[in-house]
């Protein structure tokens, strides 16, 4: 029904309850502004950002050396296999009497050492079985394999892991993983140890762990029932299991690099610069104040990087880098006519010579002019010594963005682990060339801290041109140096990057 | 907790006492954002800003009046505050009053029409009608907030009922002709 009403009684009425409920986004943002004015308020001590880059530093570092610089090692992955299967306790007391009982039943000897490894893949057969889990295959595989390259030195470790693992009741479980015994461990053993004795142990203990692999033999059958229902029972209640699967497996990292636009792979070359912050040299401290002429050359790579999160990216790579600096202002002469060739009071400290015989001797010409030497030495042609030096770079770094739209902007830093590969030392005399030997003062593995820009360009989604002018201040380069010689390189890599 | 303590509270900058405030006067608080923006997510936007004020400007509450009252004059002026620095006051000469009574159902029209059109008032007829009409301020308060002349603000007002009463009666004989 129709009445007449004042238009401002009307919204009045309907206002009067009207109380809607805003977006939670709303909170949220008022949350957030509140926070972030109390942290641009907060005075961050200088220490806690220094102490932070300074962690971030050790980080990378720490993880550049273990990545890096182990080689490859089947024991980590499997090994907490082993922890978690180990907590199976269900098969207890009489799995160690058995174990008695075989081992008093004395074997034959002679037989272990051949029998261990067919053994033990018959123990990671029945394993696999009863897992029914395909990726335990590959484990498994990668057992073989390791107890293939291990064969007879770890056996007595092996007796020894299944004395102790009979304690655990997990004798079925434990004989596949034997071969993740520590390669190390054994090579400790080896050096400690002389072979005889070694061969005493495997004897010792060889009857114990043969008579743990004879009662899995054995046993199998029997147990082969108990160990499907605690198997499944250790999958389920196991996650570490699968996390320890998931490690020593490397489909499951294509999993993960299956997630889209996550990965980055960037070739790139970079002319590159070396040269000194001090005055110094590495050759020979005549040579500290000379002139010294830096050399650009070439660094070409590839790396890849992950993306953490919008801003965050860490990346790898490997880089072959050359670099050199030449010495100006030294003569050479030549020291046939010498009396004595070993008193070549001219040698120089930090450079092993090719070829003793017809070697050189070198001089600052600085040296000479403060000698008052004869005009004839400081006026003749002025040769040079050229340092160079290549390394293959392993680079770990962290790119932050600051500005991502068609143009990115980030900020990249990091470490570099040197290897060197290539350690020349030449003379230069009227552009001839002479190589005269290498340096024996720089380390074959160093270390760059790295900092820099990073420009790019989204040509498209996958695909993003790459400009990054990189400052390398080298650390541990040189182990015996002269005056100020602190050598960096400045590199500015070029490159696509293209993202899967 | 009572109200006082969470005030007290909220004047340390103690988060859950202002997340408690915020549950209990959003709503109250954003219904006035909704009717003095040109749309939701303005709306949204002023409720924003005016608990940032009222969180940050918490220790400036006095006792003296409700907190609610206190809050809901700092989210107007927030609103008002986004047409004051815009500029929008323009001068607008005042017209004589019309009998502003609608013949209506209530259940003719719906809150959402309703605010709908006041959203889509001219800015200034909208305030002032909202200050007037649904949070009493008076003329004289309304001329001092907006600095204009009370005759201005009486005259936005009519002409904002004006706008607002044409549109309903658009309404329903849209919705007459429909039913028809």
């Amino acid at each position: 029904m129709n009445e007449k009403k004042h238009i401002d009684r009307l919204f009045q009425e309907k206002f009067k309850h009207f109380e809607p409920t805003p977006d939670d986004a709303v909170w949220e943002n008022i949350q957030k502004t509140l926070h972030n004015d109390k942290r641009k308020r907060r005075v961050i001590p200088l220490w806690w950002k220094i102490g932070g880059v300074a962690a971030i530093l050790a980080l990378l570092f720490t993880v550049g050396n273990t990545v890096f610089n182990t080689g490859t090692d089947f024991g980590t992955p499997v090994n907490s296999v082993v922890g978690t299967e180990k907590t199976d306790g269900t098969l207890d007391a009489n799995k160690t009497d058995t174990i008695d009982e075989q081992s008093s039943a004395s074997e034959s000897t002679s037989v272990i050492a051949k029998s261990d490894v067919t053994e033990d893949s018959d123990a990671n057969r029945t394993k696999t079985g009863n897992v029914q889990n395909s990726t335990n295959n590959q484990i498994a595989g990668e057992n073989s394999v390791g107890q293939n390259n291990q064969t007879t030195s770890n056996t007595a470790q092996e007796g020894t892991t299944i004395i102790s693992n009979s304690k655990n009741n997990a004798v079925v479980r434990n004989t596949p993983n034997l071969p993740q015994l520590n390669p190390k461990k054994e090579v400790a053993n080896e050096d400690n140890e002389s072979v005889k004795t070694i061969q005493e142990i495997q004897k010792e203990h060889s009857q114990i762990a043969q008579s743990g692999n004879n009662y899995v033999i054995k046993e199998n059958k029997t147990l082969i029932e108990v160990e499907q229902k605690d198997v499944i029972a250790s999958n389920k209640e196991g996650e570490t299991i699968e996390d320890a699967i998931a490690k020593a497996n490397p489909t499951n990292e294509e999993e993960k690099v299956a997630q889209p636009n996550r990965w980055n792979i960037s070739p790139n070359v970079a002319p590159v610069y070396f040269n000194t912050l001090g005055k110094g040299s590495s050759i020979d401290g005549q040579f500290v104040n000379n002139d010294k002429n830096s050399e650009t050359n070439m660094s070409y790579g590839i790396s890849g990087s992950y993306a953490i999160n919008d801003k965050i990216k860490v990346r790898a790579g490997i880089n072959k880098v050359n670099l050199g600096y030449s010495t100006n202002g030294v003569v050479a002469f030549n020291e046939i006519n010498s009396f004595d060739a070993n008193s070549k009071s001219n040698q120089l400290r930090n450079i092993d010579f090719k070829n003793r015989e017809g070697s050189n001797s070198f001089m600052s010409t600085s040296n000479i002019q403060n000698d008052a030497a004869p005009q004839a030495l400081v006026s003749t042609t002025k040769g040079s010594l050229e340092q160079q030096f290549g390394y293959i770079e392993i680079p770990l770094e962290m790119e932050y963005s600051i500005v991502a739209s068609k143009f990115g902007l980030n900020v990249i830093g990091g470490f570099s682990t040197l290897f060197l590969n290539n350690n020349d030392v030449f003379s230069v005399l009227e552009n001839e060339k002479l190589l005269i030997g290498e340096a024996n003062n720089i380390n074959s593995t160093s270390y760059s801290a790295n900092f820099g820009l990073g420009l790019n360009y989204n040509v498209s989604n996958t695909l993003k041109l790459n400009l990054e002018p990189m400052f390398k201040y080298q650390i541990n380069t040189f182990t015996n140096t002269s005056g100020d010689f602190r050598p960096y390189y400045i590199g500015v890599y070029t490159g696509f990057s293209f993202k899967f | 907790m009572g109200l006082d303590q969470l005030i007290i509270k909220c004047k340390k900058n103690d988060a859950q006492a202002q997340s408690q405030i915020y549950k209990l006067f959003s709503s109250k608080l954003f219904s006035l954002c909704l009717k003095y923006s040109k749309n939701y997510a303005e709306a949204q936007d002023n409720l924003q800003d005016a608990f940032v004020t009222i969180f940050q400007k918490m220790d400036q509450f006095s006792h003296k009046g409700s907190l609610e009252g206190w809050m809901k004059r700092i989210t107007i002026n927030t609103a008002l505050q986004r047409y004051r620095s815009v500029g929008v006051f323009d001068i607008v000469h005042e017209d004589q009053i019309e009998d502003a009574e609608v013949e209506i159902d209530d259940d003719e029209v719906s809150l959402d029409f309703l605010l709908g059109i006041i959203q889509e008032l001219p800015d200034r007829y909208r305030l002032v009608f909202n200050l007037y009409v649904l949070d009493d301020y008076s003329h004289q308060e309304i001329a001092e907030m907006l600095d204009i002349s009370t005759g201005t603000s009486k005259s936005n007002l009519a002409r904002a009922r004006m706008i607002l009463k044409d549109k309903i009666e658009h309404h329903k004989m849209r919705v007459n002709s429909q039913s028809l």
